[in-house]
């Protein structure tokens, strides 16, 4: 029996030593946030939204200064993101319970490094495949992790809405590189029925997040907090009256909601979870799932490539409680 | 633990890495992150695809993708609706072949009234192939879009000896119309209005576009198709030669592009900006040959492989919560 022990022993020992240090997670995580944010900012919204500006010779320079920053910005944060997510996952790995769910983790997230590895240098189907199944199972696998003690139900709530809404919209995504694997031609079935389905769970995920790490601190966030919450929520609004609307260029092309439904829902689910991210930022005990709701909205709804899917598996490892801030037994965010 | 002692300075070092690897690649104008977005693969048609037949079953050997499209809300007029596209895509070797079905319950083919609107189809592709992939709405100055735009009007009056009007208005009478063809006489025309030209030789379309308000009909009308309706659906075939003299999309076997599709619909007064957009998604042009429908993989158990995927993950879920219920007990 002790013989049988010792080797899960001896792993344990080699997981804990690379677990990472909160101190240094959290300081990376604020470093990976910042760097997300820029990225959205002048890569998603300025050079898209610039393209419509007369293009006299300073406004040129500029958004060809914010392209570049923005590049650098996704670079860095691309780097970043999955670092972390890799440590993140190996302290996954010993804080699991469950020995399956443990190999689980550890199993999906190899399969994932590698189909990213291999994306990045050479088009592969089959690559590309394994990349989002893998991090489909993988997402999957973090939410199981949230359903013990240390996650509320109102946290598990949410972020089953949120794995659920990336299952969705990976079922349509690669329900078409299933069939293309298999050689078949027919569309995927219920497809967009899917897609339609995961903008929902979005729009009721964003409540679900208030629900659950929003509503007891909300005060928390302060004037600065309310106005980070305000602010999108009042371009969004403005947009929609301005001769020319810049709603939907501004909803498409950074987060890929198509909007289908009515735009008040959208306004009040991103007002109530902006309030969150702020709120949980600016409190001591929160700041994981506040770094995970920010990274969770940056990642979008429809990620177009692997950096977005990288940082939504992060963001959701937060929200599930490895975000090793605190102790293994330690309540996680959102917690009872 | 890894370096719990100075967590300041580890962080500090790490960015320092992190930020110099990110300098080097941006200069390097490298990307760390690959496409993860839907692609319609065109496989090489082992046969001819007609063009005057929408629905030959040729067809069948295409990959199929359903694409969502959604009301346009960028620029006035706008409007449309959500609508589902399904799109699929072939090619020769020396043509490419893109045909688009969608429900349509009424066929609306003529323009000779005042409120009359004519369904309609579009496919835009960036005219410069490269990773970043143009704004959906028409493109931008610096990335050009090549719109191939299909008219059922369009068709139908070069399938008519008969002019539309006479065909609508049957008992009309002109007293006298002087300069009957000179273009200075109607000006949408003689201001080179796209959507009035005269001299149409195929109903689709052959544009560019820099934005929306830029859309220019090109020097070369070099885009042929047809629309066929049927049981309340429209199954419309665009086709064009891979590669062609100009400033337009160039295609190529191996390669990839992007597309995107809109739709109008007459009886709903759509036309101009009020019509259902979609967003880009990839456009592979592959070697392989297109199989026959299927592939060997037998059609009919797919949606089962698919229900019981989602089944078997829905068990897996309720007995990792069975357990740890237990296990928290």
């Amino acid at each position: 029996m002790l013989s049988e022990l010792a080797p899960r022993r001896a792993l344990q020992t080699e997981l804990e030593r690379l677990r990472p240090d909160p101190a240094l997670l959290q300081q990376l995580v604020s470093a990976l946030l910042v760097a997300g944010l820029a990225e959205l900012v002048l890569l998603r919204l300025v050079t898209r939204v610039g393209v419509h500006l007369p293009k006299s010779a300073p406004i040129a320079e500029a958004l060809g200064v914010a392209s570049f920053l923005g590049a650098f910005a996704l670079n860095a944060a691309s780097i970043l993101a999955t670092a972390l997510l890799a440590l993140v996952l190996l302290s996954v790995a010993w804080r699991a319970s469950s020995a399956w769910l443990r190999w689980a983790a550890l199993g999906f997230g190899a399969t994932m490094f590698w189909g990213l590895a291999v994306g990045l240098t050479a088009k592969s189907p089959t690559a590309d495949l394994a990349f989002g199944l893998s991090m489909t199972a993988l997402l999957v696998t973090l939410g199981l992790l949230a359903l013990g003690p240390n996650v509320s139900l109102r946290g598990r709530l949410a972020l089953a809405l949120i794995v659920g809404a990336y299952t969705a919209h990976q079922y349509y995504a690669l329900g078409y590189l299933v069939y293309q694997q298999l050689g078949e031609q027919a569309s995927v079935p219920a497809g967009v029925v899917a897609l339609r389905l995961g903008e929902l769970l979005v729009v009721l995920g964003g409540v679900g997040a208030f629900w659950a790490w929003g509503l007891e601190r909300w005060r928390k966030a302060g004037r600065a907090g309310g106005a980070f919450a305000l602010a999108p929520v009042a371009a969004l609004l403005l947009g929609s009256f301005a001769p020319t609307t810049t709603t939907s260029i501004l909803a498409l092309w950074t987060t890929g909601l198509s909007l289908y439904l009515p735009l008040p829902l959208y306004l009040a689910a991103l007002g109530l979870y902006l309030l969150t991210v702020a709120s949980c930022l600016r409190s001591e005990d929160a700041f994981c799932a506040g770094a995970g709701l920010l990274l969770v909205l940056l990642a979008g709804y429809m990620p177009e490539a692997t950096y977005y899917h990288v940082i939504l598996a992060l963001g959701v490892a937060l929200l599930a409680g490895h975000g090793a801030a605190r102790s293994r037994d330690a309540e996680a965010d959102g917690g009872a | 633990m890894v370096a719990r002692s100075s967590p300041k300075l580890l962080a500090l070092a790490i960015l320092a890495v992190v930020f110099s690897v990110a300098t080097v690649l941006t200069l390097g104008d490298v990307r760390l992150a690959s496409s993860q977005t839907v692609t319609l693969v065109a496989y090489r048609s082992a046969q001819p695809v007609p063009l005057n037949d929408p629905s030959a079953e040729v067809w069948d050997q295409a990959a199929a993708v359903e694409v969502p499209l959604s009301a346009q809300n960028t620029t006035p007029p706008m409007g449309g609706e959500e609508r589902t596209v399904t799109a699929r895509a072939l090619h020769d070797g020396a043509r490419l072949y893109v045909r688009l079905e969608w429900a349509d319950d009424s066929e609306n083919d003529s323009i000779a009234g005042q409120n009359d609107f004519s369904d309609a189809a579009a496919v835009q592709f960036p005219v410069t192939p490269g990773t970043q992939v143009p704004p959906f709405c028409m493109g931008d100055p610096n990335s050009p879009v090549n719109i191939w735009q299909w008219k059922a009007a369009w068709q139908a009056a070069l399938a008519s000896d008969q002019d539309a009007l006479e065909t609508a208005y049957p008992n009309r009478a002109v007293d006298l119309y002087p300069f009957e063809r000179e273009d200075v006489f109607y000006p949408p025309r003689a201001a080179g209005n796209v959507l009035a030209r005269a001299n149409r030789k195929t109903p689709v379309d052959n544009l560019l576009a820099g934005s929306f308000g830029t859309l220019t009909a090109a020097e070369d009308q070099v885009v042929n198709g047809m629309g066929a309706w049927n049981d309340g659906r429209w199954r419309v075939v665009f086709a064009r030669d891979l590669t062609i003299d100009g400033e337009y999309t160039q295609f190529a076997v191996g390669r990839g592009t992007h597309l995107a599709v809109a739709v109008w619909d007459g009886a709903k007064g759509e036309r101009d900006g009020i019509k259902s957009v979609s967003q880009f998604l990839t456009l592979n042009l592959s070697s392989e040959i297109a199989q026959e429908a299927g592939g060997g993989f037998p059609r009919e158990a797919v949606p089962y492989v698919v229900i019981g995927g989602l089944a078997a993950v829905l068990a897996a879920a309720l007995a990792a919560i069975s357990y740890l219920r237990r296990r928290a007990s």
